[in-house]
């Protein structure tokens, strides 16, 4: 029970770090998410896919209700991705950084693309997709070696 | 002692008395001459520290730091104090100056999403908010509330493109539509005035206020200034005029909110 608290505290707490944090200009006006990091990480960590989606819409939800984005928007996205990649978990080794590369990339630019749904597609929108997706990609590994630590000091989660 | 030791001696002796017997004004210069001259020793000697054992100037120290941060962190805070004070008066003076009623409220938070612009503040439907009620502070024009909930509120900005805002140049009054623009790497948030007359003398720095149309936002409210102006590419019949904003976007603190409109 605690380390699902615990996880869930996690989860809020990134989520109210991103909204507290400022959109740069040097950053291309985008701020750093680390919600597709921990989406990343519970849909590769998840044993059924159940739990995968879970976690992703919980994220999604959070993030949906500290932005102006339709409700369910992030939610929606975030556990489409979680289940794309707990699909081919077997094939991913997590411990790979360039996998967890690879699946922030893939949980951003999800997400990003259900955002140009709602807000409308423009060369200004694909420049946001592309640098989020990257940023994603990034920010990705921190988070997992972030995850494992509280997992190795604090218990499983799942 | 030798014979010639008593001569020097007796010659000093000499000199000391005719230079005793000298007037008051010789002796005066004398003494400025040689003040002159040691006075800047003297003042060297003001540098020398005084000896004190390594202990006691440790502890000295250790005293005097924990003294300089708790009055660093004291003029930190009364400096944080006087900004709010300054923030609030004039949000009070705004309040004097608009004719409805309003509600003051902090944001809490900025949007958690890269794709809107949007803050969230500490009011809700408990203070009167309502969706679609305008949100500006001091400077001017902030928003207008998109969601609300019992304490608190999402306040879609100006500088997002789906917040449109009905406006006119303060000295053609001249109607147009502000709305905010997607960018990616720029310094400066900027929304732009659409739909203005094309025969319209537009310069730079002509304020831009909200004309009242659209029901949202009262008339009058500044939203910001003219930087440039150029005829809409795709139709060639208005100009589309690039606004600097009246509101400092990215440092937010203190707004107030609109309830209701005669």
């Amino acid at each position: 029970m605690l380390p699902t608290i615990t996880a869930i505290f996690a989860m809020l707490l990134a989520v109210a770090i991103q909204s507290a944090l400022p959109a740069w200009s040097w950053l291309g006006n985008v701020r750093w998410e680390f919600i597709p990091g921990i989406v990343a990480y519970a849909a590769l960590a998840a044993k059924r896919p159940l739990a995968a989606v879970a976690w992703a819409g919980l994220a999604g939800l959070a993030q949906d209700a500290l932005s102006a984005a339709p409700f369910g928007c992030f939610a929606a996205a975030y556990a489409l991705a979680a289940l794309v990649l707990w699909w081919w978990r077997e094939l991913l080794d997590p411990d790979l950084p360039w996998v967890q590369l690879l699946a922030g990339a893939l949980v951003a630019l999800i997400a990003s693309l259900a955002a140009i749904v709602v807000v409308g597609a423009s060369w200004v929108a694909v420049g946001r997709l592309f640098w989020l997706t990257l940023m994603g990609a990034v920010v990705t590994p921190v988070i997992f070696l972030a995850v494992d630590f509280v997992r190795l000091h604090w218990g499983e989660t799942e | 002692m030798k014979h010639k030791d008593w001569v020097i001696i007796s010659l000093l002796a000499l000199g000391w008395i005719i230079f005793l017997g000298q007037p008051t004004g010789v002796s005066a210069r004398l003494r400025d001459w040689t003040g002159r001259l040691t006075t800047p020793l003297v003042k060297l000697g003001q540098w020398i520290p005084t000896v004190q054992s390594r202990r006691t100037l440790a502890q000295t120290n250790a005293v005097l730091q924990v003294e300089i941060n708790f009055l660093r962190e004291r003029d930190r805070a009364v400096r944080e104090t006087v900004r709010e004070n300054r923030r609030l008066q004039q949000l009070l003076d705004l309040k004097r100056r608009v004719a409805f009623p309003t509600v003051t409220a902090r944001v809490i938070g900025r949007d958690a999403s890269s794709w809107w612009q949007s803050i969230q503040i500490d009011q809700g439907s408990e203070a009167g908010l309502a969706i679609n009620m305008p949100v500006l502070n001091a400077d001017g024009l902030i928003g207008k509330t998109v969601a609300v909930s019992k304490g608190q509120s999402r306040v879609l900005l100006l500088l997002d493109p789906a917040c449109q805002v009905s406006a006119i140049l303060e000295e053609s009054r001249e109607p147009g539509v502000v709305r905010g623009v997607a960018a990616v790497f720029t310094t400066k948030p900027q929304c732009r005035m659409l739909y203005v007359n094309r025969s319209t003398q537009v310069s730079p720095g002509q304020t831009v206020l909200t004309s009242g149309l659209g029901g949202v936002f009262p008339k009058g409210i500044r939203i910001g200034t003219v930087l440039s102006a150029e005829l809409d590419a795709q139709s060639g019949m208005y100009q589309n005029l690039d606004i600097d904003p009246a509101v400092d976007f990215r440092r937010l603190e203190e707004v107030i909110v609109i309830l209701s409109q005669p």
